[in-house]
């Protein structure tokens, strides 16, 4: 049990003037950085680092914190006004919010958008403040062969996020696997796929791929298809009542759905590697299932009755923001106790504690109680200051898209450039998010699922790693299975999944 | 032109499975090395991907779906699209020989005007003082190259 | 909301134009570019991030640090040893990430060992075997006999060195000894704590834990035992004649005028050596400050040229 001075202290800490507004001014950039499409808040991040060692480590952190947790709320708001999300995570948040924008309610998708993503953040903190060390021994548990289960599952959840073809969606999806297998295969370390480019070792760069797809492509093919004069979002001639209100019992109805979307991202956050988009996804498909048997239950009837999933419900933006921001809590606590980072912000997080003399650890709560407690109370201030700036800032970009839509999707598109140069820090970026726009446009006229694309795409590195791992561990002996109940109980979600999602939903149709 | 929907869902259902097939017969094995030690080889998960392509792309032509509401596709949306990707490129090919200053702008106007947008006072904002801010914004604040 | 992110951010770019202007004679005319062949938040980052950082200040010099990852600082060297000799473009790599490179697929690169003028070396990280601290062994003739019991033994890796020397000591051993990859070693670790493997290598996050009881060091793969296990042999000592020493160096392309590549190694030199850099690869790779100057990077380089590949006939 942590000694209470300790706890007093570090929140005494967390309170002093200077860390809140460095919490505040990192929430600031963050969710700045974060709406703008294109660039997002790892870059921001990566550049405040080395300053950060000129800091008291605790001011630091909370700086670094306060971007991160600042850039997730960000990315949603692009997602929700123009369809491109900001950030790989706020992919699932433009399903349902950007059709109730179109609808004339951007401010009230929004705001949904900013509560649940900051409920969400604040049940993992509250998550990782109370039960960090229990979890990460439950983590620890997790092997490759768990892992691989796991990933199994969340890859079979594509299945109830494509559109009315179970083919095209799967052929989505199976094009964005082969498309994360370029590069240096992870066991002989030997070039794949790469038509003697040296710059793909690594593999297609996930931001610029990731841009492509989720952005540029849109942005074409929104230019291509409407009227480009008007305002980019267009806003109902009477303001203030309907859309600029989130009444209190309409957040209330979305309370269980918070909820499982953040126990969902807690989970995924507190295993290291798998990330927020998948987190975001997995609890909108759950969300998209519930939603269909609590309207088949009779006593529902009485509530008025919402917009079809994908049009505009108030569940899917519930969904996905309680859940990739549950990951940011959650992915500390792999980072504090065991100095795994679950994605590169996390990794930037890990070398500022790293440069202040910090090593994340198993002996880091009984070293640096009062820094972890000064952190846990930054990270919750940080929860509020998300708040305060996201009121402010959503009218000032509701202000920025009233703009017609050939000046913000132009300027979006510069945008575009100039991120994937940034993140990848090459022309040869550029030409890589070229061809993948393309391949986005074809796609999305097509109708092929960009969503199942860009997941498949994102957990596949993972898959085949974990893979790898788990068939040298029980040296390919299908046998040793056996042993991990925990990855047979997946297996057995995801053939569920697969079941419910794809095969009785298409049958149903037809 | 236009296509009839059901028509072109098979299509597209056959050629998924093409490029799949092109995947996992020609380019893989090419663009991949074989070792005689190892649990999982380089080829074994792209291949895996490759013939689910296939299936997929069989099994869309077989049972052809997806068209959503729409009764045909419009193929002119593919020519304006097209357009802007190849201006796109353009920009590309100039930022990487003449540089952000250069292209930036150009590529602005170019889209603008594309997409119909006639008022000097947008055009003015989209082609010199949107470039300019994030010019500014990425060199001077942020210290970072731009091409 | 606006002006407060601006104020800001000029807050910081001021910070970053300020302070110290040493008299140095060599002036580049422009800014200099710091080419880092990793990605973002790693150690070789922090590190050059710091290192640009401080040598701005020292010197007035504007110093921008970019990342150019790729195939373990083979794509940074690539347009570095393009770059215009003029002491405006440095880089910073690993020299084992080069080496296995250059021995692996030298035919296909525009670069050699000696296409740069180096400038020195940061440090050499701490790279170990260990195992988790119930381990039934605790040197590599215990592993392997271990390994011939139980007739599969799973050794975790990130880096195609340590692949290699895993692959070396089962065929030495004729053991069954596979290479488990993994992404880092923390992940290394994790699975060491957690039982899924059976041992695993790991560069700088194993001191901790092994001060704490929970891991131990079966052999230092560096040719110098580490400081925090003095009484571990390396694998050389015990008898197997394999080593890799993954320094971190900086370099120039080829053909320096003398006073620009003076100033440079004056410079950096004085910056590696100042507290700052210390105690920075202290706290993040538990590691010592260890400037080979540019000769000794050289040489360096070549041994590892060498140890590689021999390594690579001893792995097949």
């Amino acid at each position: 049990m942590p000694d209470l001075a300790i706890i007093a202290a570090g929140l005494g800490d967390a309170f002093s003037p200077v860390n809140l507004s460095m919490a505040f001014a990192g929430v600031v950039l963050g969710q700045f950085v974060g709406a703008v499409p294109g660039i997002g808040p790892v870059i921001v991040m990566a550049i405040a680092v080395p300053f950060t060692f000129t800091f008291e480590p605790l001011a630091a952190i909370a700086f670094l914190v306060g971007i991160s947790k600042g850039g997730n709320v960000g990315g949603a708001i692009p997602a929700v006004l123009i369809n491109a999300p900001g950030t790989p995570d706020a992919a699932a948040t433009a399903l349902d919010g950007y059709p109730m924008a179109r609808a004339g309610k951007p401010l009230k998708a929004m705001k949904l958008a900013l509560y649940s993503s900051v409920s969400g953040d604040t049940f993992s903190d509250i998550l990782l403040i109370t039960v960090s060390a229990p979890l990460a021994l439950v983590a620890l548990r997790m092997g490759p062969v768990e892992v691989v289960c796991l990933m199994i599952f969340a890859l079979s959840i594509i299945t109830g996020l494509v559109g009315d073809s179970l083919g095209k969606g799967v052929a989505a999806a199976a094009f964005g696997l082969l498309c994360a297998m370029v590069g240096l295969d992870p066991e002989h370390a030997s070039p794949r796929l790469e038509f003697g480019h040296f710059e793909l070792d690594n593999g297609l760069s996930l931001p610029g791929v990731a841009i492509s797809m989720l952005v540029t492509s849109e942005i074409i093919y929104q230019l291509a298809t409407r009227s480009a004069t008007a305002a980019a979002v267009p806003l109902p001639a009477t303001r203030g009542d309907d859309d600029a209100r989130l009444s209190r019992a309409e957040f209330w109805r979305c309370r269980f759905t918070l909820l499982r979307g953040g126990a969902i991202g807690a989970t995924i956050g507190a295993v290291p590697g798998i990330g927020s988009s998948a987190a975001a996804f997995l609890s909108y498909a759950s969300a998209k299932h519930a939603s269909r048997k609590r309207r088949a239950k009779p006593g529902a009837a009485h509530e008025p009755p919402l917009p079809d999933f994908g049009k505009g419900n108030p569940h899917g933006i519930a969904a996905t923001e309680s859940a990739n921001s549950a990951v940011v809590g959650a992915n500390l606590i792999p980072l504090l106790t065991l100095g795994l980072p679950g994605n590169v912000g996390a990794a930037l997080i890990i070398s500022a504690l790293l440069i202040q003399g910090i090593q994340p650890g198993p002996l880091l709560f009984a070293e640096q109680g009062r820094l972890i407690y000064g952190l846990f109370g930054l990270m919750l201030a940080a929860n509020a200051a998300n708040l305060i700036v996201g009121q402010f800032g959503m009218r000032l970009w509701v202000l920025v898209v009233r703009a017609p839509a050939s000046v913000i999707f132009a300027s979006s598109l510069l945008l575009c450039f100039v991120g994937v140069y940034s993140a990848t820090g090459d022309i040869f970026g550029i030409k890589v998010m070229l061809l993948f726009s393309f391949i986005g446009v074809f796609m999305r006229f097509f109708g092929f699922s960009v969503v199942a694309f860009i997941i498949a795409f994102i957990l596949g590195p993972r898959f085949e790693l974990s893979l790898s791992q788990a068939l040298t561990i029980t040296n390919r002996d299908p046998m040793a299975l056996l042993a991990h109940p925990v990855g047979i109980a997946f297996l057995l979600l995801a053939l569920a999944a697969v079941y419910v999602f794809g095969f009785r939903r298409h049958a149903a149709q037809s | 032109m236009s296509g009839r929907a059901p028509q072109v869902e098979r299509l597209l259902g056959l050629f998924t499975a093409a490029c799949g097939l092109a995947f996992a017969v020609a380019v893989i094995p090419r663009q991949t090395e074989a070792f005689d030690y190892g649990a999982l080889a380089p080829a074994d998960v792209p291949l895996g991907a490759a013939w689910t392509m296939v299936g997929a792309g069989l099994a869309q032509a077989a049972r052809p779906r997806g068209q959503g509401e729409r009764e045909a596709y419009d193929f002119a949306v593919l020519r304006r699209a097209g357009l802007l990707l190849g201006l796109c490129v353009g920009a590309a090919m100039l930022m990487q020989w003449r540089g952000f200053v250069v292209a930036a702008p150009l590529l602005a106007a170019a889209v603008m005007l594309l997409v119909g947008e006639r008022r000097p006072g947008w055009l003015a904002v989209g082609i010199f003082a949107v470039p300019a801010l994030i010019w500014a914004t990425v060199t001077l604040l942020l210290a970072r190259p731009l091409p | 909301m606006k002006t407060s992110l601006k104020t800001f951010i000029a807050a910081l770019a001021l910070f970053a134009l300020g302070a110290g202007n040493a008299a140095a004679q060599w002036k580049p005319d422009g800014p200099i570019r710091l080419l880092i062949g990793f990605g973002a938040g790693g150690s070789t980052d922090t590190i050059g991030r710091i290192i640009a950082k401080r040598v701005q200040e020292n010197t007035g010099w504007k110093v921008i640090a970019e990342n150019k990852p790729g195939a373990g600082g083979v794509a940074m060297s690539r347009l570095l040893v393009q770059a215009k000799p003029d002491g405006r473009t440095i880089g910073m790599a690993v020299t084992e990430a080069i080496a296995i490179n250059l021995v692996q697929r030298g035919d296909k690169l525009n670069f050699k060992v000696d296409s740069f003028d180096y400038i020195g070396t940061v440090g050499v990280a701490a790279v170990g075997l260990l195992a988790a601290a119930d381990a039934p062994f605790d040197d590599i003739a215990g592993m392997i006999a271990h390994a011939k019991k139980t007739g599969n033994l799973t050794v975790g890796f990130n880096g195609k060195g340590p692949e290699l020397i895993t692959r070396a000591l089962a065929n030495v051993g004729g053991a069954p000894i596979r290479p488990v990859p993994t992404k880092s070693g923390g992940e290394v670790i994790q699975n060491l704590l957690g039982g899924h493997i059976d041992a695993g290598y790991a560069a700088g996050p194993q001191v901790k834990y092994i001060k704490n009881g929970d891991i131990k060091l079966i052999a230092p793969l560096t040719r110098d035992r580490h400081s925090y296990s003095p009484g571990t042999k390396t694998l050389v000592e015990q008898g197997f004649d394999f080593a890799i020493e993954p320094y971190f160096y900086l370099a120039a392309p080829k053909g320096l005028p003398r006073k620009a590549r003076k100033a440079l190694v004056r410079e950096i030199g004085r910056v590696i050596d100042s507290g700052e850099v210390a105690e920075v690869i202290r706290n993040s790779m538990n590691t010592d400050i260890k400037n080979l100057g540019p000769k000794g990077t050289l040489d360096q380089m070549k041994r590892s040229l060498r140890s590689n590949d021999a390594l690579l006939q001893a792995a097949k």
